[in-house]
């Protein structure tokens, strides 16, 4: 084992870390909020914002996290739109997942049923207050356990950022290998730390669902 | 509870004014015109699809209905008459106003599992009357002890029985202080024996003067409870009178041969 | 651009989707069989090799892809392990969707009604008999839909074998954006030769799902 060459080279490890984090919480914001709007249009009562909607969530479901970099990346500065690495990045992670938390969005609220709206409404709730206080807060309890796997899913994403020269954690693992001969201590240590901040992801998912577990009437 | 109590007034406090709807070419209402007034306990009996459940629904408009008009202390419900004749659904927030004022209790209670039973309670007087949480607190703390709930207020639904689950969802309607409440075969999803504590509430709330309209199998009950019943078949009104007129002296021959097929036990 | 030139790169590019369309059939059958082994060893298997299975799932499940490739790219040489690029990417991608396909398999399999086993002994089958002719069948129905999406997922990943200098479609589409300077149509036709790919799968897989549909 060469543990000095990876307590040497921890700065650099802990940075790229540091910006994996960082891509993670800005995929994960853009994403649970995109995947609002996705469920609102694919639920939509006019037609075309269903379409709208719809062909959204096939083209990303349907085409990789990768392409979808490249084509902000490379392809949009030759229209004249210029964006950072890390910008293209977070915000190819937030349209490709928005459209798979759209989804489960989307399960959650079919799966409550309808007579707790209609209860809402004959206690004189308007529509919008029936979903706010209702409908959404039993609808998030049961999505929680798929939510947190798409969350897990977009910290992983987040490697995909290495082949823009993102900084982050794939990325630095990389300079390691090529700089060194201790491919298997690099490997070893990057592989726990994913794992580490995906369990943490997953920890915190833990503690919500215990504090909101889902109730059945 | 002022409001459930109002003394008698002239204008009934519900009217159905000749109401009628359908679904696709099936008539569910024909022509169904009935009054409630203030302090009446109204029973709708009847053979199971004949839509005395859906005329109870189109009273706070869960129910749409294209043609006559219900009106609740004057105001129509749903929809509004142009003075040239055409009808427009009021707004969402109308009949959201208009709902807030009619209690309505559900076949399956529809409690809202997430909330736990002091919750299902408040959450509309707060929310949708805007009343201060102490104030709405008291007040629901007083209508389960009413039903005889108060040491369940920390309970969740899911943790309670059929029949307890139903008193909260009474005590529930009563904490918006409705002028009006409907209940919707209430004892119908209930086992056998936890029916009775369901009906001895709606009973005593009958003894106070609470205005209701009740859709029931219970014949016994709807006798006993009621001012005044009506039987309902095909989505018409049949008969309709005192609860004496209508079960001892019926009739239109298809409320006799209802209550002959009840008398003999069989399923209504 | 010509149509020639267009002519020849929608043929590159379609090289390219045939090498990602191999990559990804290898990557999906090595996890079927990898997954079903892991999932049959979870619900049936000596309970120590069950665990065994399960920690191997949740540390696949939490490491990306890309650096299981990085890292056995890098390091299956220093074992003196001389594989072919195409043949690591298919291992090893293949018992990563393996951890993923396990779980699918396993929540089928747990969720054919025990009475089913009942009903089976009650007829006299031994165990083996038993779970090939009646409980296979009903969870391979069942696990079809959320395998689709595992699959999906698979056939998007191969993409990452551009990363570690692999050639496929979006290696083929990189090349054609710097020898035509046309990058961004470059890329679009890339996603669109995916699109197509993984709209064919979930398609067939729907085809597939309707003709096993049975009650």
């Amino acid at each position: 084992m060469n543990l000095a060459f990876i307590l040497n080279n921890a700065p650099l490890l802990m940075e790229g870390a540091a910006m994996t984090v960082a891509l993670a919480i800005g995929a994960l914001l853009g994403a649970t909020l995109g995947g609002g709007v996705v469920a609102f249009l694919r639920m939509s009562r006019y037609a075309p914002l269903r379409h709208v909607g719809t062909g959204f969530v096939e083209i990303m479901r349907n085409t990789p996290i990768l392409v979808q970099i490249f084509v902000l990346y490379f392809g949009l500065p030759t229209l004249g739109v210029h964006m950072s690495a890390f910008t293209s990045a977070v915000l190819a992670m937030s349209l490709q997942n928005s459209a798979y938390i759209g989804e489960i969005y989307r399960a959650g609220l079919e799966s409550i049923h309808p007579r707790q709206r209609e209860a809402a409404l004959a206690l004189g709730m308007m529509p919008g207050l029936a979903l706010r206080v209702i409908l959404l807060p039993q609808a998030l309890r049961r999505v929680l356990p798929p939510l947190g796997n798409q969350l897990i899913i977009i910290v992983k994403d987040t490697s995909v950022a290495s082949t823009i020269a993102v900084a982050e954690l794939t990325q630095a693992s990389k300079l390691l290998l090529d700089r060194s001969a201790a491919p298997y201590e690099t490997f070893a240590t990057v592989a726990l730390i994913y794992l580490a901040i995906s369990a943490g992801v997953a920890g915190v998912l833990k503690l919500v669902e215990w504090r909101y577990p889902v109730r059945v009437s | 509870m002022s409001d459930l109590t109002s003394p008698a007034i002239s204008e009934p406090l519900v009217v159905i004014d000749r109401v009628g709807k359908s679904f696709g070419a099936v008539d569910v209402l024909k022509e169904v015109s009935l009054t409630v007034a203030a302090g009446d306990v109204l029973s709708l009996i009847g053979p199971s699809g004949s839509g005395k459940t859906t005329l109870l629904r189109c009273v706070n408009y869960l129910e749409t209905y294209e043609r006559g008009l219900i009106t609740i202390a004057g105001e129509s419900v749903g929809v509004e008459q142009l003075p040239d004749g055409r009808r427009r659904r009021k707004s969402d927030r109308q009949i959201a106003a208009l709902r807030a004022q009619v209690g309505m209790v559900f076949q399956h209670y529809n409690l809202f599992p997430h909330l736990d039973v002091l919750e299902n309670l408040t959450v509309a007087p707060c929310r949708v009357h805007g009343e201060a949480p102490a104030q709405v607190r008291e007040r629901a703390l007083a209508l389960l002890e009413r039903v005889g709930l108060a040491d369940k207020r920390h309970r969740y639904p899911s943790e309670l029985s059929g029949g307890q689950q139903q008193r909260v969802a009474i005590a529930r309607a009563l904490t918006m202080q409705p002028r009006l409440l409907l209940l919707d075969e209430v004892t119908s999803a209930l086992d056998p024996e936890l029916v009775g504590e369901v009906l001895d509430v709606i009973t005593s709330l009958a003894a106070d003067g609470i205005t209701m309209m009740i859709v029931t199998h219970e014949m016994a009950f709807a006798r006993e409870v009621s001012t005044s019943v009506a039987f309902m078949a095909d989505g018409r009104l049949i008969e309709s009178g005192t609860p004496e007129a209508i079960f001892e002296t019926p009739a239109h021959e298809r409320l006799r041969s209802f209550m002959q097929r009840y008398r003999a036990g069989s399923r209504l | 651009m010509t149509s020639a030139l267009l002519i020849s790169s929608a043929l590159y590019l379609a090289q390219g989707a045939l090498v990602t369309v191999g990559l990804s059939f290898g990557m999906i059958a090595v996890a079927t069989v990898a997954g079903m082994l892991l999932a049959l060893l979870r619900l049936y298997g000596w309970r120590p090799l069950g665990l065994l299975a399960a920690a191997y799932g949740l540390a696949a499940r939490g490491v990306p892809l890309l650096v299981l490739l990085i890292g056995s790219y890098f390091s299956l040489p220093y074992l003196g392990l001389d594989l072919p690029l195409w043949l690591v990417v298919v291992l090893i991608g293949g018992l990563y969707f393996a951890a993923y396909a396990a779980e699918v398999f396993r929540a089928a399999l747990a969720a054919v009604p025990r009475t089913q086993w009942d009903a089976g002994r009650a007829l006299g089958m031994r165990r083996v008999q038993l779970f090939t002719i009646v409980i296979l069948p009903q969870a391979r129905r069942l696990s079809l839909p959320p395998f689709l999406n595992v699959a999906l997922v698979a056939v998007k990943n191969t993409s990452l074998v551009s990363a570690i200098g692999g050639w496929e479609l979006v290696a083929a589409g990189r090349e054609i954006g710097e020898r035509t300077m046309e990058i961004l149509p470059a890329y679009l036709a890339v996603a669109a030769f995916y699109f197509v790919i993984c709209f064919s799968i979930s398609r067939i897989g729907r085809h597939v799902e309707k003709k096993m549909r049975y009650v």
